[in-house]
């Protein structure tokens, strides 16, 4: 799952970037609103965690602007500014969340976790636990369980279990895969998702995971 | 210290009365003094008259009747005449069997005196001394007037004078009334349209409207208003970039405290307990510092746009449940008489607590009867024990703050409805079966 975080504390975005990793999220982090609205616009992002005010601008506005443009990612403000009548003025922006500093990380990371899940149609599940085919992906314990066996994940591995189960009987081109992977300036690997792929079918089975030549991967899960 | 108005009121009205008093007093006494004067003049014709008529022959002195008005015939007519002489006295026929009481007087000398006359009237009475050169022999004439009728239309003259000046002091004291009343309006607008500036509901003074005397007056607490409001909004603006100020530092402390938790858990729990202890700080007392008091009206909180707004922000916040918040509010009720900002950071916190406790439904009720401006919000969540309920409004304390997030909710409400002096009341509900908040505006 990709994540945009529109901060300008660098030592908070520094720690925020630690848990966040930590979350097996892979997280652009920008101080400015034009970089914000760039990234934005080149990548295909899970949620954004967007702080109000920023040196070169109001978040709020570049929200609204967004929200215009039809752009629909989740957003979660992240802000100092946290009064009723700044939450109102953030949720009419289009925010879908509303956080106030100082915070908890683990209530952000409940939070974003919720959000994404909203926004795949997934229920929210409160023992941070995805369920799919029999597949059941332990977001706590970044572990895999399928029936009485659990795995042990790497954080890639983690990762690209967490985007197909997220979006199951879904075509998803390794193009798209590659780009939730990585962050936004990492040098990419050309060969990652295939790597991973085979990673995940020696835990989840062949069939789990089904590829399509040419076009991307269609997960399955296990029971059909 | 005493009104301007009855200050004027009353000296006018001693002046008024005062001037009246003294023109009469010197109308009676001009009017006196001329009366008297008219019947000295006469006197004086009758004199010469009565002397004219008088003749002496052989030491005998002798009146002609023929040569004298017929006023001196009828008995009491009220005009005498009496000529003393050593051995006689000549009297007129009017005195019939009364005398003039006459002091002798030498040739030339005159005297003019009041008495008693005939049927114990007041007469004027005037002698001249006479001398006859022939026989030397010394007389004195007296003619007299009774006063009684000169009196009598004297009385009637300065009564009339006395009416009309009454009834003039009269209507000229209610002139004085009715123009003080009519110059002092002006003022009384002034005080209503303070009433209203208190209110809210006018923002300043109109200057058109006002009397060029208290125009300075009004300029200047125009300016003032306008000063005191910038510099509330000013300070309300520099507490707000402090308080957002400290918190971001503050978050990355707590980012790194968590951190630390980790390797330290000790030493990273006695700083968390520190870092706590300043957010509470900023959340509550940075706020109270915020909260403005009485505001003008644009700046108020619009109904029901703002409450709208915050139970769209409170459904989205509650994502989870699924709750029904209704809202009534009185028609005539379009804002309520606070600063939005605290408008909503009241009513926030109120509502987000009935969204925390309520099951399925909300009630908001904002009404305005007999003055009385009252909101009340319901739910339909557990409610609170009675015993807890005094508690709740004393303490501004939920007992069990789990639910309450960071658990200032409700202490800033207090704050805020103690700045606007708005009583905040904690009940049971009884259309509903959870707690009951209602708030009553007028003091």
């Amino acid at each position: 799952m990709k994540l945009l975080l529109v901060e300008d504390n660098t030592l908070l975005v520094e720690e925020l970037l630690k848990q966040l990793k930590q979350a097996g999220y892979v997280t652009d982090a920008t101080d400015k609103i034009s970089e914000a609205d760039y990234l934005m616009k080149e990548t295909n992002y899970d949620c954004v965690i967007l702080d109000i005010g920023l040196p070169d601008g109001n978040g709020l506005e570049l929200l609204e602007r967004w929200r215009e443009q039809g752009i629909h990612t989740p957003v979660i403000m992240l802000t100092a500014r946290s009064q009723w009548h700044e939450k109102v003025e953030g949720f009419n922006s289009g925010a879908d969340d509303y956080l106030g500093k100082p915070f908890h990380t683990q209530e952000l990371l409940v939070r974003i976790q919720a959000l994404i899940q909203r926004a795949y149609g997934k229920a929210n599940s409160p023992n941070k636990q995805l369920t799919y085919a029999g597949v059941v992906l332990d977001e706590g314990q970044q572990s895999v369980t399928i029936g009485e066996n659990t795995f042990e994940l790497t954080a890639m591995e983690f990762r690209l279990l967490k985007i197909f189960i997220m979006s199951p009987k879904k075509l998803l081109s390794k193009a798209q895969l590659t780009d939730k992977l990585y962050q936004f300036d990492d040098e990419k690997e050309s060969n990652v998702v295939e790597v991973y792929v085979t990673h995940l079918r020696k835990k989840l089975g062949k069939t789990a995971i089904e590829t399509r030549r040419g076009q991307g991967y269609i997960f399955h899960g296990i029971t059909p | 210290m005493i009104s301007i108005r009855s200050k004027l009121s009353l000296w006018l009205t001693g002046l008024v009365v005062i001037a009246t008093i003294v023109a009469l007093i010197f109308f009676e006494s001009m009017l006196r003094q001329a009366f008297h004067d008219s019947i000295i003049a006469r006197l004086q014709e009758d004199l010469q008259q009565v002397l004219l008529a008088t003749h002496i022959d052989d030491n005998t002195f002798s009146i002609d009747q023929t040569q004298l008005s017929n006023f001196y015939k009828p008995v009491y007519s009220g005009r005498y005449y009496q000529l003393d002489l050593p051995e006689q006295e000549l009297r007129s026929r009017s005195l019939w069997d009364q005398r003039l009481e006459v002091v002798d007087l030498n040739k030339g000398e005159t005297r003019a005196w009041q008495t008693k006359g005939p049927q114990n009237h007041d007469i004027q009475l005037l002698s001249i001394g006479l001398k006859s050169d022939s026989s030397g022999l010394n007389a004195t004439l007296t003619v007299a007037q009774d006063l009684s009728i000169g009196r009598k239309i004297f009385s009637e003259i300065y009564g009339t004078k006395l009416v009309v000046n009454l009834v003039m002091l009269i209507a000229m004291i209610m002139g004085i009334f009715l123009v003080l009343r009519q110059s002092f309006k002006p003022v009384n607008q002034m005080k209503d349209t303070l009433a209203r500036l208190r209110e809210g509901e006018i923002s300043s003074f109109d200057l058109d409207t006002i009397p060029l005397e208290l125009q300075p007056l009004a300029s200047n607490y125009n300016e003032l208003l306008q000063y005191s409001s910038k510099q509330i909004e000013r300070s309300r603006n520099n507490l707000g970039n402090l308080s957002h100020g400290l918190k971001t530092p503050l978050a990355v402390m707590q980012q790194q405290v968590e951190a630390l938790g980790l390797k330290d858990p000790v030493t990273a729990d006695a700083l968390q307990k520190q870092l706590n202890l300043v957010h509470k700080m900023i959340e509550r007392k940075l706020a109270a510092a915020r909260i403005t008091g009485e505001m003008l009206p644009a700046a108020q909180m619009q109904l029901p746009k703002d409450i709208e707004d915050l139970t769209q922000t409170l459904k989205k916040v509650h994502r989870t449940k699924t709750i029904n918040c209704r809202l009534d509010i009185a028609a005539e009720v379009s804002r309520l008489p606070m600063h939005r900002e605290d408008g909503m950071e009241l009513l926030g916190n109120l509502l987000d607590n009935a969204f925390k406790w309520a099951d399925t439904e909300i009630r908001v009720c904002i009404s305005n009867h007999n003055q009385q401006l009252i909101v009340s919000i319901e739910d339909d969540g557990p409610g609170v024990k009675t015993e807890e309920l005094a508690l709740l409004t004393y303490r501004g304390k939920r007992l069990d703050e789990a639910t309450m997030g960071h658990g200032l909710g409700l202490s800033i409400v207090k704050d805020i409805a103690e700045q606007y002096k708005i009583a905040l009341q904690f009940e049971h509900s009884q259309s509903l079966p959870g707690l009951k908040v209602t708030l009553n505006f007028s003091d």
